[in-house]
């Protein structure tokens, strides 16, 4: 049975709710932001039901000879009205409700699932959990520590995943790798190669070469002595990159 | 033609309208069936009170067009009677009840807890409206019966909403004693669900009211409280 990660608690509500409910043949909807876990969630609590997504199947030809269904992507269900839930267990999943008064007539219990902006306790959570898959996927053993307020979460854990993801890809790669990298963007570039590429592309080692130095050192002076070039020359750059 | 001998007071104990007679202290001295039900709604005070308000000036019978609801009792008008100083009768007249054409689907329910769906909804209500406290009164023995368990939900979701900006709502469910509800030619035993608080949000009577129809539920609405009558099918 897969789990489902939370120290939030109004998903322990929700699902406390949830567990007393499912011996009884009721509809339920999940409503909330797109990536917040609310399919996770049902199948978690319902690892038996059926899926259907609404996006792409005729909801109520499908659900006719189940009893127990979970419908991802309600707000694509067309023809609400014609939905017969009798003697149902429905678990429905959406983003967003048009239409309020068609939602309360067709489920009895309906759940607002908070977005990950509103579960704090849950970032990190969450972050630790992607980190430790992340790992094991990209087979990095060393340790790598997370900076919980860079995480981007704006589009929930779906943003949360591709930054730990690429927390760990910045944090383990190599000199070779980098270059690698730069190599392959390089050859994209000079497919559209319009005579200004060199000017165009040098401050993609010069930005963060200096940034880095200046973030490190704080002082100008300091910076240029260990870069091994004139003072005047690093403010020039500094200036042409319009870094601070 | 000779009635002396005819029993009348068998055929007004029959009749569906609720009939009382005081004597001129405010006792009751007569009531047939329909007002043993009504006297569990109303006090005889206030029974006695209408009716003297209400009564001729002269020995003889008064009818008064009034509009009276006690519980499931909707009265469209009363005649009061006197031929003495001693005794006052009463007699209140049912409001014609349009008779629903929907037959239950036996299909649609389910042999259910009553406590479990009072539970899930009273916990999910509690979720969203953190102010209000909820005081339950039931019991956990209560037998289960055939109900259908989404419909009854949305109702039970229904009548908690119409009190949730009250700091408080008590829950109370229990079998209504002597009161039957007759499905399909078969009589009842009534489990009542009373919501109760200081004010009632009236804009969900309409849903309350149309899913109780379809569902051989009776609600009953007053100012400050909702009382559903359930149906224990139990076959």
């Amino acid at each position: 049975m897969e789990q489902f990660l939370t120290n939030d608690e109004q998903i322990h509500n929700i699902i406390k709710n949830i567990n007393i409910t499912r011996t009884l043949f009721l509809s339920s909807i999940i409503i909330g932001e797109p990536f917040i876990g609310k399919k996770r969630l049902a199948t978690s609590l319902f690892p038996s039901a059926i899926v259907v997504d609404a996006a792409i199947e005729d909801v109520n030809e499908t659900i006719k000879e189940l009893d127990e269904v979970i419908i991802i992507n309600f707000e694509k269900v067309k023809n609400i009205d014609n939905l017969n839930f009798s003697n149902k267990r429905i678990i429905a999943i959406a983003s967003y409700i048009g239409n309020k008064k068609l939602i309360d007539d067709k489920f009895a219990f309906i759940y607002q699932m908070p977005s990950l902006q509103e579960r704090q306790s849950d970032i990190k959570l969450l972050a630790n959990y992607f980190l430790q898959e992340a790992k094991v996927n990209l087979m990095i053993d060393r340790d790598i520590e997370l900076d919980y307020d860079a995480l981007d979460i704006t589009h929930n854990i779906q943003s949360l995943k591709k930054s730990v993801y690429r927390t760990l890809l910045y944090a383990s790669s190599s000199a070779s790798d980098i270059e690698t990298i730069i190599y392959n963007f390089l050859m994209q570039e000079y497919n559209e190669a319009d005579g200004d590429i060199y000017k165009r592309f040098l401050p993609l080692y010069e930005r963060p070469l200096i940034q880095a130095g200046l973030d490190k050192f704080g002082s100008q002076l300091k910076l240029s002595s260990i870069l091994g070039i004139n003072r005047n020359t690093l403010r020039k750059k500094i200036n042409e990159l319009q870094l601070n | 033609m000779n009635s002396n001998s005819i029993d009348f007071e068998y055929f007004i104990d029959c009749d569906n309208s609720p009939f009382v007679i005081f004597s001129n202290n405010s006792k009751i001295v007569y009531l047939n069936s329909a007002a043993e039900i009504l006297m569990g709604y109303i006090q005889n005070r206030e029974l006695y009170s209408i009716a003297i308000t209400h009564a001729p000036q002269d020995i003889g019978s008064k009818t008064t067009l009034l509009d009276l609801k006690y519980g499931s009792f909707i009265f469209h008008s009363i005649t009061v009677a006197y031929k003495d100083e001693e005794h006052i009768a009463i007699r209140l007249y049912n409001k014609p009840v349009i008779k629903s054409d929907n037959t239950i689907s036996q299909d649609k329910l389910i042999l259910t807890d009553i406590n479990t769906i009072m539970e899930a909804n009273l916990t999910l209500f509690k979720m969203y409206n953190e102010g209000c406290d909820i005081h339950l009164l039931t019991d956990t023995d209560l037998p289960s019966f055939q109900v259908d368990q989404n419909q009854l939900s949305k109702l039970i979701r229904d009548s908690l909403d119409s009190f949730k900006d009250n700091s408080y709502i008590m829950v109370h469910l229990n079998i209504v004693i002597g009161e039957s509800i007759r499905i399909n030619g078969k009589r009842y035993q009534i489990l009542q669900i009373r919501f109760q608080s200081d004010n009632r949000d009236v804009s969900y009577d309409k849903s309350i009211k149309s899913l109780s129809e379809s569902n051989y539920i009776v609600t009953m609405f007053e100012d400050n409280y909702i009382r559903i009558n359930v149906p224990m099918i139990t076959d």
